[in-house]
């Protein structure tokens, strides 16, 4: 239920004054005992925004949108056919605003549907998207928010996807980010749905302190973007905005005993949302993919690393366990980084490091040592697992980690597949004695 | 040839649709941001140049992350141009950024593009609130990028803003071929003089003179001008065997190299190569080059080995000091046994040490047992730091009959988030390190222990400005600046600790809440700590006391470690006008420290935390009292202006006593006096502005040094930072001119 909503059941009963009351007082004790808000309950910007021309005219609160560069194609609209129906609610009728604006459905060869402009109870936000990766071509939907986040923990929404397996990545736009067309980025759905999107509606909650940078309290929309190529239609439904952090990121890691920083499924950010790169020096170079042909498992994805590392220069691979020039990520508590392997031809080589915020500083790595000395017979064309102790990385201040790294210091060139790298907790025993 | 406009930004909006950000090119523009830092670009009519179109706004904060602006060049090719200009203008003035560019082959493989340098080295005094125009010279580029298809011109905003946040404003970007640029190049490039018996070296990172011919002459040619003689040069892991091809071109560099009057020695740098388990990686690392040496002539042979391996970056050095130490020279020991086991060639081996070696007790002199010599890194920017800090090493050197070469820094260790300015020469340019360089090779030239100097790094000693390099913070004009006004005693002022023959009508107060930098919420009241301060001048001297109000009296300590106990730190900017808005100290910046002492044992005392100077020398040139009182207690102060000899004032503004109404009074009219160019002794008149602060610093516990600081700066004290200090004013109620 949303303070417009409110306002509009309000001014109907306006001719029967005591059942208008008791509407009345029945929303509001509503609204008072719940611990969330709706996208329309939240604070207002503040009054110092800076919004250019174009924003005041078209930005309001609830409104829907798509970016694309064609051959992609994008779509998003209100579906009052679906609907996620909260179990602790009453189902209420409502009609449609009847302004309109084209959602981008004339893409897929229908009509420009007309659709409403504000958001309602009844209804669900419905996405269609068929991303193609060619040239600079890309899409995306967006939500706008225009509100105040400052003071609330958890974002949950619902969801769910008419195949199930849609794939999409979250960011918000602040003030600062919206002028520049480049929302910041969280991670994949996936990381917050590890099941992934069904054909069920599913809740998705995430943590506000995951968006790193932006200024919570200009927030200007909700981002979803479509960054890998791929077709889908899912339903979208009763985002609400908590007070409380709903949930800790370590809740998983204790109760699977590991982190896994990245299965390679989803997204060029790892599962912690941080990012992921090769470096290269030339004439030393490599490339990352996410390859949807090799994955270890059943199912996904796994990291192809294509390298070439020359008699000069330098190349690899890292992934971040710290947010970038913001808060270290503790491993004291883990004792072992295991990730399973292959190779192209097998014999492929490389050293395995880490750096913690000292090294990251000076811009290199301690090393474990090269790939044989955990794999006696080196890389194979098989999947392998590397199980590395967190020792062998050297002295490294494990209460203030930085990356995990893949460097290619041979001259030598190749390929390797990288799958399901975890960090594991120390066993209870393993812990050090308090005394 | 006629320019290539890359944007006149006169098309299109930057806001919307993706399109609209089209250039005159025809490609696109756009920003790059990694939060909380930020960048904005409008195509605006706000600001522009000439009457017509727009102008490129771009905005800015740097706070964490990254940002930036970048434009696509599309494979362009630039090879008959030798710049890329463009016009700035800053909103505030003060504003930076650096420029680099990549070309198609970078930019397809996203590699970071290469810089070229910061805005404020092609223009002198930065960026000003009038348009200027940049030339950016492409031959700096010319050995990593390829001219011939470039990729995209990108700005890095990587500097703290002047203000809560940064804009510029840039116009008409192209290339052309500017007939300034080659002299400006000539004139910026740095170069030195040959000395015979020192010849200079120099560690060259991040480069491959090796496969990249451009680059190698490069090399060749700044060695050349710079009087280098040895080229410590990074290699990873080489085979001889493993690609013919690679070592045919390091036998052609080689054999050039020595025709250029070169030596190569190769460079290396992983500090877990110091632990006994990874010995191996050094031994087998090195013996790669023996090998290849042993079957060629020796005009195609290494010159030997610099192991920048420095064992106290390893984790293990704070646990077991002493076993990593052993292992690390059992490590040079295993090298020295395996270039000696290759007879017929000549080659030495050197290592890097900090200089904090003096205290980790014989490590050093054993680890020389194994080295030919060692390159002391001991980088600071003032020479008399280098020299004090070098003497133990280079005697330590000539003890067992090795050579140390002094180290000095180039890099931009700000930006690398590696050190602090004091560290590098990059502020100060090239043609005021070589004035250091030149007191530290006075001062060893005739010690058997020193072998010269070695320049760290080739990619930022190549493109060392001529000039200072300073962060700009433009200010208020001096009149506009509170002023701290000094009043003329012709009679001078007996240094005794007693204000009865001082002119006490004009004091500096420093006794409010909000005028305390350090320690706010530790400050009570004004009894708890506050002071009044007093200038005087006459002709020979400047004059100042400090009436402190101090609820506890703690001092026992002295010279540079007075700050920690109650004490006033004082800073003159003595050439106000030289560097007005730079935001960095330089020599005519000096910052004292008065102390009180205890009134006991400990006398009152002055030290000069910097310019460095010798305490012998300046001790004569300064006097100080002291006296208790009931509240607290004076300090008073005379420094002689002999002590400023060696600073030349070009420039001097005053006010002049017929401009004057009353104390304090800014209707004032400024005169640049020509007497006083190029004066080899610095004189103070009537009228004249000093730059000044005062930072009065309490201590009320001797085990919690600097309780709180009060500071008359502005808005913030900044340590260093002259754009924060106020104006002495010398005032005389006399024409003295008459």
């Amino acid at each position: 239920m949303n303070n417009q909503l409110l306002k509009q059941v309000t001014a109907k009963v306006s001719a029967g004054l005591v059942f208008g009351c008791f509407v009345y007082f029945f929303f509001t004790l509503m609204l008072a005992a719940r611990d969330w808000d709706n996208v329309f309950d939240l604070p207002d910007l503040p009054e110092n925004t800076v919004m250019f021309d174009h924003e005041k005219i078209f930005a309001y609160r609830g409104r829907i949108g798509y970016f694309v560069l064609p051959p992609s194609k994008m779509g998003i609209y209100f579906d009052s056919k679906v609907n996620y129906q909260r179990p602790e609610e009453e189902e209420t009728s409502e009609k449609d605003n009847d302004a309109m604006h084209k959602t981008g459905l004339d893409y897929f060869g229908g009509e420009a549907i007309a659709d409403k402009e504000i958001w309602h109870d009844q209804e669900s936000i419905k996405v269609i998207f068929d991303r193609k990766n060619v040239g600079l071509s890309f899409c995306g939907a967006y939500i706008m928010i225009l509100g105040d986040l400052s003071s609330y923990g958890t974002m949950t929404f619902m969801i769910k996807g008419q195949d199930g397996g849609e794939s999409f990545q979250i960011g918000v736009n602040d003030a600062i980010s919206n002028k520049r067309e480049d929302a910041v980025f969280i991670g994949s759905i996936n990381r917050f749905l590890p099941g992934g999107i069904t054909r069920d509606w599913q809740m998705v909650k995430i943590n506000l302190t995951e968006f790193y940078g932006p200024d919570l309290s200009q927030i200007m929309s909700f981002v979803l973007d479509f960054n890998e190529e791929s077709k889908g239609t899912f339903c979208f439904d009763d985002l609400r905005f908590y007070k409380d952090a709903l949930y800790s990121p370590w809740e998983n890691i204790y109760k699977t005993g590991y982190l896994l920083l990245d299965n390679f499924d989803y997204n060029y950010l790892n599962l912690l949302g941080r990012k992921a790169n090769v470096y290269k020096k030339l004439p030393s170079y490599c490339k990352h993919t996410l390859d949807p042909d090799v994955f270890y498992g059943e199912q996904g994805k796994s990291l192809r690393l294509d390298f070439n590392k020359g008699g000069t220069g330098w190349t690899g691979y890292f992934t971040l366990l710290n947010q970038i020039d913001g808060e270290w990520f503790d491993l004291s508590g883990f004792d072992r980084v295991t990730f399973m392997v292959k190779g192209k031809k097998g014999g492929e080589t490389f050293e395995i490091g880490m750096a913690d915020k000292n090294w990251v500083t000076i811009g290199d790595s301690l090393k474990a040592g090269p790939i044989e000395k955990y794999l006696p017979n080196g890389v194979t064309q098989e999947w392998q697992e590397v199980a590395i102790k967190l020792t062998d990385f050297g002295l490294l201040d494990f209460s203030e980690m930085g990356s995990f790294v893949i460097n290619f210091h041979k001259k030598s060139e190749g390929a390797i597949w990288i799958d399901d790298l975890k960090f594991y907790l120390k066993q209870e025993e393993e812990e050090e004695p308090e005394w | 040839m006629l320019p290539v406009i890359i944007d006149n930004f006169d098309k299109g909006s930057t806001e919307g649709l993706f399109s609209e950000r089209v250039t005159s090119l025809g490609a696109f523009q756009g920003t790059w941001a990694k939060r909380p830092s930020w960048s904005l670009i409008t195509k605006t009519e706000e600001e522009r140049l000439g009457n017509r179109g727009k102008a490129l706004k771009m905005e800015w904060k740097f706070k964490g992350g990254w940002c930036g602006w970048y434009t696509l060049l599309d494979g362009l090719d630039a090879s008959e141009y030798n710049s890329i200009t463009f016009w700035v203008k800053g909103r505030d003035g003060g504003e930076r950024f650096d420029i680099g560019l990549a070309d198609s082959k970078m930019q397809e493989m996203e590699i970071d593009a290469k810089y070229a340098g910061t805005v404020s080295f092609f223009l002198e005094g930065g960026i000003t609130r009038e348009w200027q125009k940049v030339k950016v010279p492409l031959a700096r580029l010319g050995a990593d990028v390829d001219i011939t298809s470039l990729g995209s011109l990108v700005f890095w905003c990587r500097y703290d803003s002047p203000g809560d946040n940064s804009v510029v404003y840039i116009d008409d970007l192209m290339f052309e071929n500017d007939p300034d640029v080659e002299a400006m190049e000539e004139y910026n490039m740095p170069r030195a003089e040959f000395d015979p018996e020192h010849p200079r070296s120099m560690w060259v990172w991040k480069i491959d003179p090796v496969v990249n011919l451009r680059a190698r002459q490069d090399l060749f040619d700044l060695c050349s001008r710079t009087a280098i003689r040895t080229c410590y040069v990074y290699f990873g892991d080489f085979d001889q065997d493993d690609d013919p091809e690679y070592t045919k071109k390091l036998e052609e560099f080689l054999q050039q190299a020595h025709a250029n009057h070169l030596h190569i020695e190769i460079l290396t740098g992983n500090p877990t190569w110091c632990l006994k388990e990874n010995h191996h990686y050094a031994i087998e690392w090195m013996k790669s080059f023996l090998e290849y040496n042993k079957r060629r002539p020796p005009e195609q042979r290494i010159d030997g080995c610099s192991f920048d391996v420095e064992p106290y970056l390893a984790g293990e050095w704070n646990t077991r000091r002493d076993e990593v130490k052993a292992e690390y020279l059992d490590l040079l020991q295993k090298l020295r046994t395996l270039i000696d086991s290759y007879e017929g060639q000549h080659f030495e081996l050197g290592g890097a040490i900090p200089f904090f070696y003096e205290s980790e007790g014989d490590f050093e002199e054993n680890m020389l047992k194994y080295l030919d010599y060692s390159g002391l890194m001991v980088y600071y920017d003032s020479p008399r730091k280098v020299i004090d800090k070098s003497y133990y090493h280079v005697n330590l050197a000539a003890k067992v009959n090795k050579k140390m070469y002094i180290g000095v820094e180039t890099q931009d260790l700000i930006t690398m988030n590696q050190g602090p300015r004091s560290n590098t020469f990059y502020e100060e340019g090239w043609e005021e390190m070589e004035r250091a360089i030149k007191q530290i090779e006075d001062e060893f030239r005739s010690s058997p222990g020193y072998g010269g100097i070695a320049m760290h790094c080739y990619y930022s000693y190549k493109l060392l400005q001529r000039g200072r390099n300073t962060p700009v913070k433009m200010r208020a004009e001096p009149e506009e600046l509170p002023r701290f006004i000094s009043g003329y005693q012709e009679k001078g002022v007996e240094i005794d600790g007693e204000l009865d023959d001082w002119i006490l009508d004009n004091p500096i107060i420093l006794a409010n809440k909000d005028q305390v930098q350090y320690g706010r919420g530790a400050w009570v009241d004004r009894r708890d700590y506050s002071l009044k301060a007093y200038a005087m001048w006459d002709k020979f001297n400047l004059y100042f006391a400090f009436d402190v109000t101090d609820n506890a009296l703690v001092q026992n300590k002295t010279q540079q470690d007075m700050w920690e106990g109650d004490h006033i730190e004082f800073w003159l900017d003595l050439d106000l006008m030289m560097d007005y808005n730079e935001a960095m100290n330089s020599n005519d910046d000096y910052q004292f420290g008065f102390s009180p002492g205890n009134f006991d044992s400990l006398p009152p005392e002055v030290f000069i935390f910097t310019p460095e100077l010798d305490p012998n020398e300046y001790v004569k040139f300064t006097e100080i009292g002291a006296k208790k009182t009931d509240h607290g207690y004076i300090v008073e102060v005379r420094i002689d202006l002999q002590m400023f000899k060696n600073i030349k004032v070009k420039d001097v503004k005053r006010i002049l006593p017929e401009d004057m109404t009353a104390f304090g009074t800014n209707r004032a009219i400024y005169d640049s006096d020509s007497n006083y160019d190029e004066i080899n002794q610095y004189k103070v008149h009537q009228g004249m502005l000093i730059g000044f602060s005062i930072d009065g610093s309490d201590c009320d516990d001797v085990n919690a040094p600097q309780k709180l600081l009060i500071s008359t700066a502005s808005p913030k004290r900044i340590w260093g930072d002259p754009t924060t200090f106020n104006v002495l004013y010398l005032y005389s109620e006399k024409n003295l001119d008459e």
